[in-house]
């Protein structure tokens, strides 16, 4: 053990004298002050490891100076014990209350001393490990924090129509927000709430971000992205970590939204132009990473919306906040706040009023809002913006040369393949070729899904027309699909080049009776809000579309200009 | 917040009066884990519980996977109102028996 300081303090030289001694005897330095205030020049000057203090002194008393030199040393442990003659019960609780820690009454006993010297190191011991731990844990929030920043937040997309309130109640916010647009244009929206802060939050939310923007850019539906996320989470989190989630994608025809929530409050559509919620999409589900029986197709809803309506979601952290009286703001004070806003974003206004309930309590958790403006500038453009025609122009590994893919798939085949983003992988065979992969992609979906839907299972889209209606009819889509035996879709995809390009030829046959796709989709009737977006855009994307046979084949022309 | 754990025949009631949070773990792992290895069935009260966290629903699955190792039961028990709103927000009764 080396050798400790010690630092003495009393007016009477004898006293002095005897503690020196004694504390020598047990391999102690020691340095001496004659009173409190060379007691704080020499604790700031020799950095003692103890000191012993008389509480009567000219000049500035025991107590006095064990104040300031406590209020000098909160980064760590330095045990004073008073040595005092007054037995007064005051004077000695005043001992500890000016900060002391322990006192002996003298004249003493020589081997107690020893002990409460010997307990004092213990609880030195624990302070210094303390300290240590709350370095290593500050660390682990700090890299928890970069981690949070960067990988599970850079690939957001942020429209000037979404609008996001992230408030943690600590350091770092357990809650994450999460958006990517699909090849089509969707919007997918995640908001999840992690059991925990800091690490354990970024824990969950690094590998859920990955597969969420991954899945996502790749075309993946909604189903298949939050499958993988509850599967990842299930094998990584331990048992009492999970994530509750809202998963919201705005459809790019901006007709309806497909919805999951797991565990969070109600999902909120406020109607565009009065903004009163017309719309409310509970929990049906156990949150993510509880248990690998997690089948989110039975829990996705079809909401239907119109140009102009807000979705909003927020986490419970905004219900739940606390005034000094204990109340929680409640479900209802923020759905009533935020169907009389008047700021450009409702959210604003109800996180305005969740402060003002707050008022200076300390937040309990975490709060976070989103909301999402349902108009065309939510959505990425169709349009090749400069950038991409540049990029396309430099871009060395385009290649346009002639290619074929043909694929058919029957029977039951069709109830589980989704061949879409395969196959547009395929054909994408550059980066540059970014925009026209999102071209054909929404292309080739709307097309497939509409040989399936109408062709071989034989929906009829006017179900669309009222709200009960749609989620209706896509009820009846998985009821029809999943008893599906017999049809087939048939699928050619061909590249020809052309002198300044090339020509992409899909052709889609499906073994149904045929479709009228103008009367399918309702495209003249412009009093019916629901249907038919879908076929305009890909009309307008496409060079040329028509349908042949019965009305069950399908040919579109993409053209590529360089 | 305290706990008291009481045994009656093979069912052990562990009551939490006050918040059930975060600072709570330790004391409700022993009240389960301290248990005499006849139990069968644990039930949860809650008649005293002023509130609860996500924390708290964490504590409540790895009470679950205690008690399905021991091949047991569980039971959710007397949630207040706001309490018993948690639980179906989280869809907790599709995994534990709650009753009034």
């Amino acid at each position: 053990m080396s050798s400790s300081l010690a630092l003495v303090v009393d007016d009477e030289p004898t006293n002095r004298f005897l503690l020196k001694s004694l504390l020598k005897k047990n391999d102690f330095e020691v340095v001496e002050a004659t009173n409190g205030e060379e007691a704080v020049e020499a604790f700031l000057k020799h950095s003692p490891d103890i000191i012993f203090m008389d509480i009567m002194m000219p000049i500035m008393d025991g107590y006095t100076a064990t104040e300031i030199i406590k209020s000098l040393s909160k980064e760590t442990f330095i045990p004073i014990i008073f040595l005092t003659a007054i037995t007064k019960e005051e004077s000695l609780n005043k001992c500890i209350e000016s900060g002391g820690d322990d006192f002996l009454i003298k004249p003493f006993n020589n081997s107690i001393l020893m002990s409460k010297i010997h307990s004092m190191r213990r609880i030195q011991d624990l302070v210094t490990q303390t300290t240590m731990l709350k370095d290593m844990m500050q660390r682990d929030e700090e890299l928890a924090e970069k981690v949070f920043n960067t990988a599970v937040t850079t690939h957001n997309e942020s429209p000037d129509s979404l609008h996001t309130i992230l408030k943690p109640a600590g350091l770092f916010s357990g809650d994450m927000i999460l958006t990517s647009y699909t090849p089509s244009h969707d919007l997918d929206i995640l908001v999840g709430d992690f059991t925990g802060h800091g690490l354990s939050a970024a824990i969950g939310a690094l590998p859920t971000s990955e597969i969420f923007h991954a899945m996502s850019k790749k075309g993946f539906t909604g189903t298949q992205i939050l499958e993988s996320i509850n599967q990842k989470l299930k094998l990584i989190l331990p048992t009492g970590m999970f994530m509750a989630a809202q998963f919201v994608r705005i459809r790019h025809e901006l007709d309806h939204i497909e919805v999951c929530n797991s565990g969070m409050p109600d999902i909120l559509i406020l109607d565009g132009s009065n903004r009163r919620i017309k719309s409310r999409i509970k929990s049906t589900t156990l949150p993510f990473g509880i248990t690998s029986d997690f089948n989110p197709k039975h829990h996705f809803q079809h909401i239907p919306l119109n140009p102009g309506d807000r979705v909003i979601l927020f986490s419970d952290g905004a219900i739940e906040a606390r005034n000094k009286q204990g109340e929680q703001y409640s479900q209802g004070q923020l759905e009533s706040d935020l169907e009389s806003s008047s700021s450009d974003f409702a959210i604003e206004d109800g996180y305005n009023s969740i402060q003002t309930h707050i008022h200076d309590c300390t937040q309990d958790d975490d709060i976070c809002f989103l909301e999402a403006i349902c108009s065309a500038n939510l959505l990425p453009s169709w349009d090749l913006s400069e950038e991409d025609r540049q990029t396309l122009k430099h871009d060395k590994n385009i290649c346009l040369d002639e290619m074929s893919l043909d694929l058919k798939c029957s029977g039951e085949r069709l109830r589980i393949a989704y061949p879409i983003p395969s196959i547009v992988n395929f054909i994408k065979n550059s980066q540059g070729y970014e925009k026209h992969h999102q071209a054909l992609f929404t292309i080739i979906t709307e097309l497939y899904l509409n040989s399936l839907d109408h062709g071989i299972l034989g929906l009829d889209s006017s179900l669309k027309q009222t709200t009960a209606g749609f989620d209706e009819y896509f009820i009846q889509r998985d009821n029809r699909l999943s008893q599906l035996t017999h049809g087939y879709i048939h699928i050619i995809i061909k590249c020809n080049p052309t002198p300044d390009g090339a020509n992409i030829h899909i052709n889609i046959e499906d073994s149904g009776p045929g479709f009228d796709v103008i009367k399918i989709n309702n495209i003249q009737n412009e009093s019916n809000k629901y249907c038919g977006r879908g076929i305009k855009l890909i009309n307008e994307l496409c060079k040329s579309l028509i349908y042949k046979g019965d009305g069950n084949i399908v040919e579109a022309v993409y053209e590529i200009k360089n | 917040m305290t706990i008291e754990a009481t045994t009656d025949n093979r069912t052990a009631t562990i009551k939490i009066i006050g918040r059930f949070d975060f600072s709570s773990q330790r004391d409700f792992r022993n009240a389960y884990q301290g248990q005499d290895q006849a139990v069968e069935k644990f039930v949860v009260d809650f008649s005293q519980t002023e509130y609860i966290d996500s924390s708290a629903l964490g504590m409540l699955l790895l009470l679950k996977e205690y008690v399905e190792s021991k091949k047991g039961s569980t039971e959710l028990s007397k949630p207040a109102p706001e309490i018993r709103k948690i639980f179906t927000m989280s869809n907790f009764d599709q995994l534990f028996k709650i009753s009034d």
